[in-house]
């Protein structure tokens, strides 16, 4: 039988070698990088443009949090420590976009917090991608109040907790469906070691 | 590369339950907390000037001296009332018991006002 002209790749899918990687010679370093400034450039329009869209629920601290998906597709794709890069590098530009000291600070916290909360998921091998995108929309709202909290030095504000928590359940499933549904057209093994992603 | 389930899982359910309990069970601390109750400070001020500044979560009566003689106000499960007071009209008396923030009893001829101030203070809204 006279083979193909398709291989089978380190992550053992078959794969056409010519669309997985269309740059051979660019290193894996390289392509990480590409990777990761895309996805920061992609969660950064996100955040754009949820920003301008009317607020869904008059609750502050309430987003629908559409940046996420792209931490999540770094995580699921790149890693946790790219995923955590990812989610910095966003916060940090976001922050300084919209020139809020105290949003900055309490965007890189919560951010941060949700990224290692969906980075535990995600190695705990029991819940799937929605669960992390719920878990990490939960612990991004209750770090971000606790923060706020912690800077206004309000302590009525805690009454807020429920609310912001119970919010995070629809937005926290909608972003993972999301998640799920880009996840389909991206191929399985489309990590940092040579796919069409990376 | 890790696999990522794509499925809803047991664990999942188990989450939302959990964050589900947590919300519930924070709102009807608040709500059972807060009812009937509010944490204000009663302020009681005899000829405009406060002679008196204590919170309503401890229940007792006490006396007041007016212009006219002894305001004897109680104070009993976070509210306040005026129960006896040297003057004509007795129209403190009547108002009967305030609790919330912004409430007040004036007796005007004995000069006493009892007035319940809001505690803690501070913006109630965080700008985002």
């Amino acid at each position: 039988m006279p083979s193909t002209d398709k291989k089978f790749s380190r992550d053992g899918t078959l794969a056409d070698q010519a669309v997985r990687q269309p740059y051979p010679r660019l290193d894996a370093r390289a392509r990480k990088v590409g990777a990761m400034g895309m996805l920061v450039a992609l969660g950064l329009l996100l955040q754009i443009v949820e920003g301008s869209l009317p607020p869904v629920i008059p609750l502050p601290g309430a987003k629908l949090g559409l940046a996420n998906l792209a931490t999540l597709v770094a995580l699921i794709y790149l890693g946790p420590a790219e995923a955590v890069g990812v989610n910095f590098l966003r916060c940090l530009l976001g922050g300084l976009l919209r020139g809020s000291f105290v949003g900055l600070l309490i965007s890189i916290s919560a951010g941060t917090a949700a990224t290692l909360a969906m980075v535990a998921l995600h190695y705990l091998p029991l819940f799937s991608l929605v669960g992390m995108s719920i878990a990490g929309a939960v612990v991004h709202n209750a770090v971000q109040l606790a923060v706020a909290l912690w800077l206004v030095g309000f302590p009525g504000l805690r009454h807020y907790l429920p609310f912001l928590l119970l919010v995070a359940l629809p937005t926290g499933t909608l972003i993972g469906w999301v998640a799920l549904r880009v996840s389909h057209f991206i191929p399985a093994g489309a990590g940092v070691k040579g796919g069409a992603f990376g | 590369m890790k696999a990522v389930r794509k499925r809803w899982t047991w664990a999942d359910s188990l989450l939302v339950a959990g964050v589900l309990a947590l919300a519930i069970f924070l709102l009807a601390q608040d709500v059972s907390r807060s009812g009937g109750r509010h944490d204000g400070i009663l302020s009681v001020r005899v000829n405009g000037n406060e002679v008196m500044c204590l919170g309503l979560s401890e229940d007792r009566e006490l006396e007041v001296r007016g212009w006219q003689g002894e305001s004897v106000l109680e104070i009993r499960d976070g509210r306040v009332r005026m129960v006896e007071s040297a003057c004509p009209d007795k129209l403190c008396v009547r108002t009967g018991w305030i609790s919330r923030p912004g409430e007040s009893i004036v007796c005007l001829p004995n000069r006493v006002v009892l007035e319940i101030m809001a505690s803690g203070g501070g913006p109630d809204a965080v700008n985002r």
